[in-house]
Formats: structure tokens, C-alpha cells, sequence
């Protein structure tokens, strides 16, 4: 790409300053977890006790492991389930699109805190036991509308023609789906769109205050430092040759406008 | 990168990370009976729960909650499988009044009845503690940096004062900063009164300019750094930061602040009863209690053996308060449908 | 297998159905279901002890509307306007640079440098921003060190402390989907710009910010949607001095035990939300038709 680079210096000290701005909690952390104090507001030199003490922890690996079995089940549900809806959304033309749409987008569009009170007491409702299932469950709902969006936008891009081929080849439809259509998505799609991240309103929404006498946020929330999470909605890099997958920009493609 | 290759790396990566945690945390005592506690955070000492398991041959499982209300929804939601919980004063009260507790078997809590200071038992939250045995008390009070505060501190007009603007913190917490209102006007701070409580509320809304912050859950970090002078406080929270920073210092101001004792309390349909009560005892003989306050900085109403205490607690006034200053201590009890009053007009000083 | 095929073949509307089965049971059952139960209990009262009384009405909603929380729901709404703006200048020559100025290699890893500190948990992130902020913290001990200042600046428990947690929860979401649409840029409407003699600011405004609307919409709704319902980082870093939106409703489900008039307000916020949504979509299309 060309393009004058005569003041390009004003847009790389800008973007140097973002970076260091995005990065600056995580260096503190990195820094203050040597700290010998108990408090931040102190600094009484470098140890590494607290790794130790992390090690000795039961209920912080407890704790991981729930956390790697949320993401690994909702990971294997959302990628199931999304990509079976997606190869519906792909299609060019479909019936009760609109509402479709609409449906699948409403869980981006709505803030955490509504969707977190509505889950809550649905389930006592429900009388749900509340545990890893209705963990589980709850992040499937709207990861699923991600891995939907996502994927459907990656196979809307691609060429039909190239299954129909293969259908002509002779394979039956299980065999074009494996060995055509998916991976199409796939490989061009890394890391995979399935690293998704319990959304914060989840466990932040009682608070953590009222009558405590020692109110430290409870354990299943705190490990998320060690867990392996990518937040919701947050994007892995996309090659150049993705398309964007947001609404409003399928729009030169020819399909209907819908919110 | 072919797809076969990239789906195996990346599983073999996941399991390489996974398996050194899971061998870890393998459960072990698969087959030895279970006792599933719902407590908060910071009350439970591993050596207790080690020697428990070693007496008793079983396997204590936790969870934590960090407020009554988290406590209070999941008990309500049901179908949980808690054998203890431990909620505080007011929230027993709303619990048996919805029937989500079970009565004690109190010829299997010996240690309990005899080990408790009598100060504690027969609350009126729980008359005959038929549903509650005392865990641990605290008090919400005063927390103060001396170096900084060139003055005796002995009661809350020191948050109203005008000089200390900007380095005040309240307790983010509606009954603990409407109650210590109704105590420094001289109410009772479990007071229904609307008028009473429109009084607390026109102090407070006075008082929020010189307010810095309203601070639950890590106000002894600003104390600590020297941002906040005074802080109304969870005496909980303090005794390990004030070992580590002695300048802080702890008041239970002369009109009095809230008392609360946490009480144990077994879920209606605990699966795991005797062994809750077994629990419940253990917990009350006077070495473990003693090992309880150590480990965890809680004062405890048992009668433990104060040679066994280490001596920077006992001096320490946020754990071993002057009995003198709790004289016009009182218990927080549920204020019923006045929660809508009080709701209301911490919305409006907030909201201001 | 090959039954089931033909099963399918012959029914072409069976096969949608069981493909969108999956995420219909879950966008159905555990969302719009949840979603229409909070709808009913807005319309219910508290009872005495904070249960639900099916008494019906609209009392909630006339409640929601009274002076004091109007002007809840207005500071918010300042404040994610505030943070969405503050997120556009900041993400956009982020976006610019990764999408035009950075050479293939990079792209990617810049990218991914970019999303890398969400991974850790946002709690934590927003405890460290109060250890960057506090007088005591990084920020005022450099300053003091290099005596710039002689007094330890106030920053934490301020309305600045919560804009800036808020930006820095919310820059990815608006430098995604920039970087997604000026990344489809043809380079050459630049320099055929430039040929014909506009000059590099010129440039920018009449070329590549027209064309980049729907990005800077799509981040700009998804940034507003997040500020607006954000509770705990007015909690932590601005010391709870401000109530906001989503502490409101917070509130109601944890403290009040009033769960009707939480869902009304949860509502009249989603109701907002979709508004705006609907508004910005709107003037995204027309963005985008004007171009074409």
C-alpha cells in the first residue's frame, strides 16, 4: 500500500500510545503479583511467594478446572450448534429471514446486566439448581448467536458452485459437508471462533458488598486471571481475505436490510 | 496448515495445558462420605478443615459467596445441595421465615451449648436456636489513619466534619451507611420510622460532598496508601492490613454501630445432616475455635483459650474490641417492607 | 445414513428445521423465554418480603419514570455517549494504521496484541486501573518523581477514573469492526484522490471516513450498548459516588429484592438500546447507499 508517508509519525504515536494504554493494567498486575506487601498501595520488594501460595491453592485449581470445562463444553455445543444454524443462515434466500435475524443478533445487541437478571430468575423459577450445567448453559445462548453470525458470514462468501460440484461428483451430503463446505470456515478461520469467555455480568451481578465481614469477590470469579478465556464478542485476528460480518455491511452483497 | 493438523495440534495443546491440572485436582476420596459447605470467603481455616477430615474420615467440598443476598437467592432457587451455610443475623431471620432451614438436632451440638459466650445465643433473630449456632462475630466501625488524623476519634460526627472532605469512605452498603446515620442522630438503626429515616437520609445527603467514595470491598487499600483518612469498616477486613501497616487504627464510635454474628445453619434439605452437626461441634471445641480466630482474624463467640491466640491479635481492638465500646452495639435485623424506604433514599444520594 | 439422507431429501423444510434446532432450543428456551418472564414480572409488585405478588400493573413503569431516575438514566446515557466518542478517537487511527499502514506480517499479530488483555478477567483489570490511579499509585508517583506535580492528583473515585475504565473495556469493540471495513479498502481510491489534488486531511474526511461509517457505526453501537449498561466499573473506579443504569437495576435484584421494578427498568433500557440500534442501523444503510 502506498500513500504518502509525510506525517505518518502522528499516526504511529498514536497508535503506540493505545497499545501502551491497553497493556498498562496488565504490566502493573505482572509487577505487583512480586509484590511482598499484601497491599498495592505499598511496595516491599519482590518475592515470589504468592506464586507458591498459588500453587498450594485447592480451590483456585478447583476452580480452573470448572472453568476448562465451561469453555470446553460450551466451545463443543456453539461450534455444533452454530455451525448446523449457519449453513441455514448462508442461504440466499430464506424464509422468515427477518425474524430469524433478529432473534440471532438480539443477544449482541441486549447489555449483559438484562440478560444476566432475566437468566437468574428464570432459573429460580425453574428451580434450576444452580451449578456448572446452568453455567454452561446460560453461555451457550448467546455464544451461539456468534458462531452463527460469524460463521454463516464466512459461507455466505463462499462459492456455491464448488458443492454442487461435488454433489455432482457423486458424494452424498455427508460427505460434502466434511469435506467441503466446513472446511472452508475452518481453516480459513483461526484460532477458532470458539474460545469465548463467560461475559463478567454473569458473576458480578450480586454485589459484592452488604454485610460482609471480609467481602473478597468469590472464588469462581477470581480465576479467571489464570483461565484460558478470549471475552465475548472479542474477535481472533481475521485474515485480509475475511469479509466483515457485521449486518449493514452485507448490504452491497444484495440481501435485505434488517436490524 | 491442513485441517487435520491444525484440529490435532490444537486439541493436543488443550490437553497438554489441562492434564497437569487435572491430575492435580483429581478428586481422591472418592469413596469416603462428603459434606458440602456454602461459607464466605475468608472463614475457613484449611488446618480445620484438614483435621476434620482426618477425624471424621470424609471430605469437606466448599463454596464461596461474598454476600447474604447471593446466599439467599441460591437457597431460594432450590434443588442446591448445601449441608451448611452461614449466613448472617438478619439473613437467618429471613431465611426461617421462608422455611429454608432446618432445625438442629441440639442433643448432637454438646460443644456448642457449652462453649458459647450465653451474650450470643437467644438472639431474637433465633430465640431458641432452633436453626442457628453463632460462627463468628464482627462489628462495622471505625477505621482511622492516626498519623494523619492529629485527634482523638471516639464517634461518627468525624465523618460529618467539614476538614476531612475528600478523605472519607463509607461502606457501599445501604443498612450499614443508613445505620450508622440513625446511630449518630441517636436512633436505633434498625428503626422503620419514616421520619427517622428521612433525617438520616437529609444527613447523608449533606454529608455526600465530603464523601470520597462509597467502598465495600478493598477500603483498607486507601487507607493503607494514606488516600482515605477515615473509613466506616468491616472489622474483618482489617487485622491483617493493620499487622502490616500499624498507622490504621479502629474505633467503635460512642453512639454505637452494628454488631453481627454469623451463625451456622443447615439448609432444609441438607443430605448430609449428622455430619453438618458434627461439623458444627468440632468447630466449637475451644482449640479449633482458637485456630479459627488465628488463621482467619474473626473473633468468635466461643471460649477459646486466650494463651492460644497470637498476642498482635489480642491487641488488636478490630478483633478484641474494649467491651466498654459495645454497649450501644446493636444486632441488623430485616426491616421488612421499610427496605423499599431505605432503597429509595440511597437511590436519591446516590443518584444526586 | 444413507435412509437419513433420503429422508431429508424429500423434505427439504425437515432438514432447516432440524439444523436450526439446536440454537433455536437455546436462543428460544433460554433467551426469549427468560426475556418474556422478565417482561411479566415488570408488570408484577413486590411483595412485603421481597417474593412476587401477580397483582398486574403498570406502576413499575410510572415509577421508573419519576425525576430521580430519569436523571439516573440520563447520566448514563452522557456517559456512554462520552465513552463511545472517546473510543472512536482513540480506535480509529488504531484501525488506520493496522489496516493501511501495516505491512502483512504484522497485521496479524497487531491484531491479536489488541484482544490479548481480554483474556484476564475484567475484574482485575479494573483493580489494577485503581492501582494506576490511587495517590499513592503509578501514575501519581511518577509524576511526583519527575515534579511535574507537588501534590498527588486526584484521579480515582472521579467521573474521569470511570470514563477511563469504560474506554478501556470498550476500545476493542470499536477497533474490530473499524478495522474490519478499512481493511476491504481499495487503496487506489487514495491516491486517485491525491492525483487529483486533494490534500491528506482533505482526503480523510471526504474519502475514507465516508466509507468507513459502517464500521465506525457498527463499533459505536456496540461500545454504547456496553457503556450504558455498565455497573461495575462506576462501582470500583468511581468509588459508587454515581448510580447508574445498571447499578439501578443491580440494586433492585440484590439489595431491594424488588425484582418487578428492576425488570421495568431492565426493560425501559433494553427498549433504548433497541432504539438506538434501529437509529444507527438506519443511518449506516443510508452511509452506505449514499456510497454506492
Amino acid at each position: 500500500m502506498t500513500g504518502k508517508r509525510r506525517g505518518g509519525w502522528g499516526l504511529s504515536i498514536s497508535t503506540t500510545a493505545v497499545y501502551l494504554f491497553l497493556y498498562a493494567p496488565i504490566f502493573v498486575l505482572m509487577i505487583y503479583s512480586f509484590n511482598r506487601s499484601r497491599l498495592s498501595a505499598h511496595w516491599l520488594g519482590f518475592t515470589g511467594e504468592w506464586y507458591a501460595v498459588l500453587w498450594r491453592d485447592e480451590q483456585i485449581f478447583q476452580s480452573l478446572v470448572n472453568s476448562l470445562v465451561v469453555a470446553a463444553g460450551v466451545t463443543l455445543a456453539c461450534v455444533v450448534f452454530g455451525t448446523m444454524s449457519a449453513l441455514v443462515f448462508s442461504r440466499p434466500r430464506l424464509r422468515g429471514k427477518a425474524l430469524l435475524d433478529g432473534v440471532v443478533y438480539l443477544p449482541l445487541v441486549i447489555p449483559e446486566i438484562v440478560i444476566a437478571v432475566a437468566t437468574v430468575i428464570f432459573f429460580s423459577l425453574l428451580s434450576l439448581k444452580l451449578s456448572l450445567w446452568t453455567i454452561v448453559i446460560a453461555h451457550i445462548t448467546f455464544c451461539v448467536s456468534y458462531v452463527i453470525i460469524v460463521v454463516g458470514a464466512r459461507l455466505a462468501g463462499m462459492d456455491r458452485s464448488i458443492q454442487e460440484a461435488a454433489l455432482d461428483l457423486g458424494a452424498n451430503e455427508w460427505a460434502t459437508f466434511f469435506r467441503v463446505t466446513l472446511p472452508w470456515p475452518l481453516r480459513r478461520f483461526w484460532p477458532p471462533p470458539c474460545w469465548f469467555s463467560p461475559p463478567r455480568s454473569m458473576t458480578t451481578l450480586l454485589p459484592p458488598s452488604s454485610r460482609g465481614f471480609a467481602p473478597r469477590p468469590c472464588r469462581l470469579r477470581s480465576i479467571r486471571v489464570l483461565s484460558v478465556e478470549l471475552r465475548r464478542r472479542s474477535m481472533p485476528s481475521p485474515p485480509s481475505s475475511w469479509p466483515p460480518r457485521f449486518r449493514w455491511f452485507w448490504l452491497p452483497r444484495g440481501w435485505s436490510a434488517v436490524p | 496448515m491442513k485441517l487435520r493438523t491444525a484440529v490435532t495440534s490444537a486439541c493436543a495443546v488443550f490437553l497438554l495445558m489441562v492434564a497437569p491440572v487435572v491430575a492435580r485436582t483429581w478428586p481422591a476420596g472418592g469413596q469416603l462420605p462428603q459434606l458440602n459447605i456454602y461459607i464466605w470467603s475468608t472463614y475457613l481455616s484449611p488446618r480445620i478443615i484438614h483435621g476434620f477430615e482426618r477425624e471424621f474420615h470424609c471430605k469437606v467440598n466448599y463454596d464461596l459467596y461474598d454476600s447474604n443476598e447471593a446466599l439467599l437467592t441460591k437457597l431460594q432457587a432450590g434443588n442446591v445441595d448445601y449441608d451448611l451455610v452461614v449466613p448472617s443475623d438478619y439473613m437467618v431471620e429471613i431465611l426461617i421465615r421462608q422455611g429454608l432451614l432446618a432445625p438442629l438436632d441440639k442433643s448432637r451440638l454438646p460443644n456448642a451449648w457449652a462453649n458459647t459466650d450465653p451474650r450470643f445465643l437467644g438472639l431474637p433473630f433465633d430465640p431458641h436456636n432452633d436453626y442457628s449456632v453463632p460462627y463468628a462475630w464482627g462489628t462495622t466501625g471505625l477505621a482511622y489513619r492516626a498519623d494523619l488524623v492529629h485527634e482523638n476519634v471516639d464517634s461518627w460526627s468525624v465523618l460529618f466534619d467539614p476538614r476531612f472532605a475528600g478523605h472519607i469512605l463509607l461502606l457501599d452498603d445501604t443498612r450499614e451507611v443508613f445505620g450508622m446515620a440513625l446511630k449518630k442522630l441517636g436512633y436505633s438503626l434498625n428503626s422503620t420510622d419514616p421520619v427517622e429515616l428521612r433525617q438520616a437520609r437529609n444527613l447523608l445527603l449533606l454529608e455526600k460532598p465530603l464523601v470520597k467514595g462509597y467502598n465495600s470491598s478493598n477500603f483498607e487499600q486507601d487507607l493503607a496508601g494514606g488516600d482515605a483518612w477515615f473509613a466506616q469498616a468491616f472489622n474483618g477486613n482489617l487485622p491483617f492490613v493493620m499487622r502490616d501497616e500499624p498507622r490504621i487504627r479502629y474505633v467503635i464510635p460512642k453512639e454505637g454501630c452494628t454488631i453481627s454474628v454469623d451463625c451456622a445453619c443447615l439448609p432444609r434439605h441438607a443430605p448430609h445432616k449428622e455430619l453438618a452437626e458434627a461439623f458444627i461441634n468440632y468447630f466449637h471445641r475451644p482449640e479449633v475455635a482458637a485456630v479459627f480466630v488465628n488463621d482467619s482474624g474473626f473473633n468468635t463467640p466461643n471460649r477459646y483459650d486466650r494463651q492460644e491466640i497470637d498476642p498482635w491479635l489480642l491487641a488488636n481492638p478490630a478483633v478484641f474490641p474494649d467491651p466498654a465500646w459495645l454497649v450501644h452495639c446493636e444486632f441488623m435485623r430485616d426491616v421488612g417492607p421499610v427496605i423499599a424506604l431505605y432503597d429509595q433514599y440511597w437511590t436519591e444520594i446516590k443518584a444526586r | 445414513m444413507e435412509t437419513v439422507l433420503q429422508f431429508f431429501r424429500r423434505r427439504p423444510e425437515y432438514r432447516t428445521a432440524t439444523l436450526l434446532s439446536g440454537s433455536l432450543i437455546w436462543l428460544v428456551g433460554f433467551f426469549l423465554l427468560p426475556l418474556a418472564y422478565l417482561l411479566a414480572v415488570s408488570f408484577a409488585h413486590r411483595s412485603p418480603y421481597g417474593t412476587i405478588d401477580w397483582t398486574l400493573g403498570v406502576a413499575n413503569y410510572v415509577r421508573a419514570f419519576q425525576p430521580l431516575y430519569l436523571e439516573v438514566y440520563w447520566r448514563s446515557f452522557w456517559m456512554a455517549l462520552i465513552t463511545t466518542s472517546s473510543c472512536a478517537l482513540l480506535g480509529y487511527p488504531v484501525a488506520y494504521t493496522l489496516a493501511l499502514r501495516v505491512s502483512k506480517r504484522w497485521k496479524t499479530v497487531l491484531l491479536m496484541l489488541v484482544v490479548v488483555p481480554f483474556w484476564t478477567s475484567f475484574l482485575i483489570r479494573t483493580y489494577a486501573w485503581m492501582v494506576i490511579l490511587r495517590s499513592e499509585g503509578v501514575i501519581n508517583n511518577l509524576l511526583l518523581a519527575l515534579h511535574v506535580i507537588h501534590e498527588p492528583l486526584r484521579l480515582l473515585y472521579t467521573p474521569l477514573a470511570v470514563m477511563i475504565g469504560l474506554v478501556y473495556g470498550e476500545l476493542p469493540f470499536m477497533i474490530l469492526p473499524l478495522y474490519a471495513v478499512l481493511q476491504k479498502f481499495d487503496p487506489t481510491l487514495l491516491e486517485a484522490a491525491q492525483d487529483l489534488g486533494a490534500s491528506r486531511w482533505s482526503t480523510f474526511l471526504r474519502v475514507t471516513l465516508p466509507l468507513s461509517a459502517p464500521g465506525l457505526v457498527a463499533g459505536s453501537i456496540l461500545v454504547f450498548i456496553a457503556s450504558v449498561g455498565a455497573f461495575v466499573t462506576p462501582d470500583l473506579l468511581g468509588g459508587a459516588r454515581t448510580m447508574m443504569v445498571g447499578n439501578l437495576i443491580q440494586n433492585q435484584f440484590a439489595v431491594a429484592r424488588d425484582h418487578p421494578f428492576g425488570s421495568a427498568v431492565a426493560f425501559l433500557l433494553t427498549f433504548l438500546v433497541l432504539v438506538l440500534v434501529g437509529v444507527g442501523l438506519r443511518k449506516g444503510e443510508q452511509a452506505t447507499q449514499e456510497i454506492l
